[in-house]
């Protein structure tokens, strides 16, 4: 059985530094799988690859069977595969609520000629969309705020607000990128709960990039372990706990239970 | 004193101060509600403008059929001028605009076979006769100013005519477009506005409203050319340098970001600040002639602009948490 | 050949006083990032404080030109004090900056006209006397120009590179925060370049009205487009490339017109060889001639 995402081979270099140096990976269907590694290690170069963000010099990424690398972001979007950003992009100078609306996919009303010609169906998919989006904001505890602008949110309430964002557009695989990152714990931890309640009840695939290798090693199927651009070991949380290659990647930094998590809280 | 309350001279003034809310709400489509840096709007009105009157003047096209043409025209600028953006960020392409938009004059003034160069649309049946455009149009309005005549008596003058007539425009524009700028796709428009990465995350197809947006907005330019044409009875390119999209700006910023109906209301008031000054025949203001009160208006206008920045970035109408987020 | 060699003669009387101006608008934009469009009317500024000097007072070109750039470097200083801090304390962005610049280019440029009219002036130079230096012709304030300009833009290149001032610049110019760590008196530092930029926009300002043989108050922002034509093509944030830019600027719109070239490019299409140089730039190598590439 193929894998939902299956990256192979990906290199590129930024200013003769190979920051991605033939990267592979696999992310199967409905589980949650965390990609982790120092600072460095290429994490975040090789998400943006896979999300249509850079371009690879080298290597493919196959999502659903399909080839995506040549893909725009958006074009990578719209095929079912969707992330968010380690420094949040909540539009600030718009509520909460037109944030995730904005997210609904098949809306009709986007397009110039549909508003023009099918106002009953435009006006009958924006009730759905505002219905659908305020199910979502109750998922991610912030209906409260669905008349605030989101310039008014909290650093993790905006990590939610993205995070349901993202699942507004029916995705059929989310991409956290470091979802803990500079986020109150407890936020934090409500954020990876509803990771895993969705992948219960829905059929939508995640994977994570994380520091906080505690939250990882709990939340996680399956875990691949990035240092100098290389993916360096594969496997679920267990088997990697003693890895050798692992260990000496993170130079002591794991295997302690109390270890600080990087973030401040907010 | 009487000149202050001469019906004709205010009519100009109002019917003027419409063509740049006509103007500036192109731009703000583009820029309040999209966040483009178009500094070259002017380009959209010189090419409305000339492309109407080429078709009139040299191919003999009825002024209807040509006006349509020369919005067309526009809207198909505002398209190419899309290009640029797809790779610039905000600033560059705010230079590249500039750049495209006096290149356009600048062809306007050379081109003296095609535009009548700088001696402007009068030449443009060539030397020996002076061209117009303007036939049509000039009955147009007869007609309407009788209409007018039946309507509101002695009042109706040819001015007034042609205020009406812009303020109509104005008015549909705005009925037209409020819609629109509320709809989904003025939802999309203002995400690309704040972090167009977000939006292409989402699957949105940042490029293509980008497109629309300038398109559009181009559109609304074109249509202010053929007003301005139809006004002065004659342009050249000296009508269309980038002076004329500063002073649109300067409107967009008073009225305030994402505010469709603030703008008119903006231009309104430049029109009476710009034309104000023309009444200040008090000292010390006596000593000063006309060309030197000319001067003091720019200074007014720049001091103007600087005082929005500083103290009401949001404009007169915006709101101020919205710009503190910023 | 001799048509070639002209044109390259002309094109660097032209292209070292672009040199110039844009070395004066990469300054600003560097550190403060500021697009200063208000550049133009410091030149215009300078040109005519040159003016002021040499007609109604009757001083030489020489004593005109010292006094140009010291007004301009003084005009600089007080719009630093009396506007830009005050901005930048108010937290002004770049764009609400750039926007700040136009009402400041409609200020400057208003108060030029209505202290010296509209009409055209001239310095009293003898713009007949001409040179020719094997088969190549060029006048007496082309032949000033072009010297003066020259050594002022290595006066310029060595000021950046070797002196402990120039790296100050540059480390502004970096990163702001990251200098002020370092040491730097930032705010001690930005009026230093201001006057530095404004030394460079008066000289510009001169040699532009000098070889123009007259000019009106308008001159200075008939060269504002080409000038950051030059400093885009140079590559923002690198004086270096201002400098090279506006060298390279002046050349590619002299030689274009070479009848070499397919018969060349009708000469009245110069400047709208600037604005396609700087399109094409823009579309194709964003970061200049020696600007860093940046991930768009």
């Amino acid at each position: 059985m193929t894998a939902l995402l299956e990256v192979r081979d990906v290199i590129k270099h930024y200013g003769g530094i190979a920051a991605v140096n033939g990267a592979s990976l696999d992310v199967e269907e409905r589980s949650i799988t965390g990609l982790i590694g120092p600072n460095g290690a290429g994490k975040t170069t090789l998400f943006n690859i896979i999300s249509g963000f850079r371009r690879a010099e080298a290597g493919t990424v196959r999502f659903g069977g399909e080839r995506i690398d040549r893909y725009s972001a958006d074009r990578v979007a719209r095929s079912g595969l969707v992330r968010t950003f380690q420094q949040t992009k909540a539009l600030t100078r718009m509520t909460v609520l037109d944030n995730m609306m904005l997210a609904a996919p098949r809306q009709p009303g986007e397009h110039l000629t549909r508003l023009a010609v099918s106002r009953r169906r435009v006006r009958r998919r924006e009730r759905e969309v505002e219905s659908l989006a305020r199910e979502l904001l109750a998922v991610v505890r912030l209906e409260r705020h669905a008349g605030d602008y989101a310039g008014t949110l909290s650093g993790g309430q905006r990590k939610l607000l993205e995070f349901g964002r993202a699942l507004m557009t029916e995705p059929r695989m989310v991409m956290l990128d470091e979802p803990m990152a500079g986020v109150n714990p407890t936020l934090g931890m409500e954020l990876l709960d509803r990771v895993q309640e969705l992948r219960a009840s829905t059929e939508t695939t995640f994977l994570l990039i994380e520091h906080d290798l505690k939250v990882v090693m709990a939340v996680s199927d399956l875990i691949h372990v990035m240092s100098n651009g290389t993916v360096i070991a594969s496997g679920p949380p267990s088997e990697l706990r003693g890895n050798q290659d692992v260990i000496d990647a993170y130079l002591g930094k794991y295997g302690e239970p109390s270890a600080p998590s990087s973030g401040a809280s907010v | 004193m009487s000149q202050l309350l001469n019906l004709e001279f205010w009519s100009l003034v109002g019917a003027v101060s419409g063509i740049y809310a006509i103007f500036s709400i192109g731009l703000q489509l583009q820029f309040g509600f999209t966040g483009l840096l178009n500094f070259g709007h002017v380009a959209s009105m010189a090419i409305g403008a000339y492309t109407m009157a080429i078709l009139v003047v040299k191919e003999h096209v009825p002024l209807w059929g040509a006006s349509l043409i020369a919005i067309a025209a526009g809207m198909l600028f505002g398209a190419a001028l899309s290009l640029p953006t797809l790779r610039l960020r905000a600033d560059y392409f705010a230079i590249a605009t500039i750049a495209i938009s006096e290149t356009v004059r600048y062809v306007a003034l050379n081109e003296q076979a095609l535009t009548g160069g700088a001696l402007g649309t009068s030449n443009l049946a060539g030397p020996t006769q002076v061209a117009e455009y303007n036939t049509d149009w000039v009955s147009f309005q007869a007609s309407v100013q009788s209409w007018l005549h039946d309507v509101v008596g002695g009042y109706a003058g040819s001015d007034f005519a042609m205020l009406v007539i812009v303020w109509v425009v104005v008015l549909l524009c705005l009925l037209v477009l409020t819609p629109v700028v509320h709809s989904p796709w003025g939802r999309v428009l203002r995400a690309i506005r704040e972090d167009e990465d977000a939006a292409a995350a989402l699957g949105k197809r940042v490029a293509m409203y980008k497109l629309q947006s300038l398109s559009i907005g181009a559109g609304f330019g074109a249509i202010a050319g053929l007003l301005y044409a139809f006004e002065f009875q004659f342009f050249s390119p000296d009508d269309f340098d980038p002076l004329t999209t500063f002073y649109a700006w300067l409107i967009v910023l008073i009225a305030g970001a994402a505010r469709i109906w603030a703008v008119p209301l903006g231009a309104l008031i430049f029109g009476l600040i710009f034309s104000g000054t023309r009444f200040f025949n008090f000292k010390p203001f006596t000593y000063l002639d006309a060309a030197q009160l000319a001067y003091l208006r720019m200074i007014v206008i720049g001091a103007i602009l600087i005082a929005l920045m500083a103290w009401r970035p949001q404009g007169l109408f915006g709101k101020r948490e919205e710009m503190v987020l910023e | 050949m001799t048509e070639l060699l002209q044109l390259i003669v002309n094109g660097l009387v032209e292209g070292s006083i672009y040199a110039l101006g844009a070395a004066g608008i990469s300054l600003v934009f560097g550190p403060l990032r500021i697009v200063n469009f208000a550049q133009g009317d410091y030149l215009t500024f300078g040109a005519f404080a040159a003016v002021l000097a040499n007609v109604d007072w009757r001083l030489n070109m020489v004593f005109s030109t010292a006094f140009a750039l010291l007004a301009t470097a003084a005009l600089a200083v007080a719009i630093e004090f009396v506007l830009w801090r005050p901005m930048r304390k108010r937290g002004a962005k770049t764009m609400s900056l750039f926007i700040t610049s136009i009402g400041l280019a409609f200020i400057l440029r208003a108060s030029i006209l209505f202290a010296f009219g509209s009409g055209e002036r001239e310095y009293r130079v003898n713009v007949f006397q001409s040179y020719s230096i094997g088969g190549i012709r060029i006048s007496e304030p082309q032949l000033i120009s072009l010297v003066v300009a020259l050594s002022a833009i290595v006066a310029t290149a060595l000021l950046l590179a070797r002196t402990s001032f120039g790296r100050a610049i540059r480390a502004i110019a970096d990163n702001v925060d990251l200098a002020s760590v370092a040491g730097v008196d930032v705010d001690r530092m930005v009026v230093s370049i201001w006057v530095l930029v404004g030394i460079l926009a008066g000289l510009c300002g001169v040699l532009a009205g000098l070889i123009q043989s007259s000019f009106d108050a308008n001159l200075g922002f008939h060269l504002l487009l080409p000038l950051f034509a030059a400093v885009i093509i140079g590559g923002i944030g690198s004086p270096y490339g201002a400098l090279l830019g506006g060298l390279a600027l002046g050349l590619i719109e002299e030689v274009s017109t070479w009848s070499g070239f397919l018969g060349g490019v009708n000469p009245i299409w110069k400047p709208a060889i600037a604005f396609s140089v700087l399109v094409a730039v823009l579309l194709w190598r964003p970061q200049g001639l020696l600007g860093r590439a940046r991930t768009l």
